[in-house]
């Protein structure tokens, strides 16, 4: 496995990913992740990335992740600076083998997701949620970033 | 073969499928997918799973999107060993467990020779 640079805070920039990942659709999800998608997310274990959501409006960002099988308690979310730190591992619920095995395509394994967040947060008040497998975050913005009226005196 | 992959607006949802002496189970991940949203058929030969989550949150400007498609579904034939009315399903976390039961074995009839 190539060498990867470590960037401090697992720097991605969700818009600069955007533009690759628009062509690159398909190599995100390969199980055997080559040198792209491991510099791109800081991978651990190159074996899974969940796929993300970043959604705004004017007084928050919600962040939504796929995370099928994975209790909430194997979920680690933290935020430093502008960036959403979530991090995690998929473990093996059943067991199958090279005996019993008619398929085997879903992935496990640690995983780590960096997001660029669009506006800072007010990192106290975060709550989130993990139904059907779906993790929610929802990060209110800071009082000073949301849009206000300006009024226009005289 | 990957077929984790989005055909149209439909994603095809990965699954495992193991079998057991007396039984064939199946897991899919269709995150997303509420218990309401599920729904399983049987016909003839074929079980189509197919399930729909709700689209981007309503009011929210979309910043960055991967996960598109908002429909799964997914084809399978039986074999002749799956007893067609045994068929069970749950749906947790976002992956759907499927329990076929194979068809009990009858044990061969003896016929006497007078």
């Amino acid at each position: 496995m190539a060498l990867i640079k470590w960037k401090s805070g697992y720097d991605l920039d969700p818009l600069e990913w955007f533009t690759d990942f628009r062509s690159g659709l398909d190599r995100l999800f390969e199980r055997s992740v080559g040198p792209w998608g491991a510099v791109k997310t800081g991978l651990l274990d190159g074996a899974w990335v969940p796929g993300v959501d970043v959604y705004e409006d004017a007084d928050k960002i919600v962040v939504k992740m796929d995370v099928p099988g994975i209790p909430k308690g194997d979920i680690e979310l933290s935020v430093q600076g502008d960036t959403l730190l979530i991090r995690g591992e998929k473990k093996r619920e059943e067991e199958v083998n090279e005996e019993n095995c008619h398929r085997l395509e879903r992935s496990y394994g640690k995983f780590q997701r960096a997001v660029r967040l669009p506006a800072p947060v007010n990192s106290d008040k975060i709550s989130a949620s993990c139904r059907d497998g779906v993790l929610e975050v929802t990060l209110p913005k800071r009082e000073e970033v949301k849009p206000r009226r300006i009024e226009i005196s005289g | 073969m990957d077929e984790r992959m989005e055909v149209g607006k439909e994603i095809v949802p990965v699954v495992n499928i193991r079998e057991e002496p007396d039984r064939v189970v199946l897991t899919a991940e269709m995150p997303g997918v509420e218990k309401e949203k599920l729904d399983i058929r049987v016909e003839g030969d074929e079980v189509t799973i197919e399930g729909s989550r709700s689209p981007s949150p309503a009011g929210m400007r979309e910043i960055y999107r991967e996960r598109r498609a908002d429909a799964y579904r997914r084809r399978f034939v039986l074999g002749p060993s799956i007893d067609r009315s045994g068929i069970d399903a749950q749906l947790a976390e976002g992956v759907l467990t499927l329990t076929l039961r194979k068809v009990k074995a009858q044990t061969p009839k003896k016929i006497k020779i007078s």
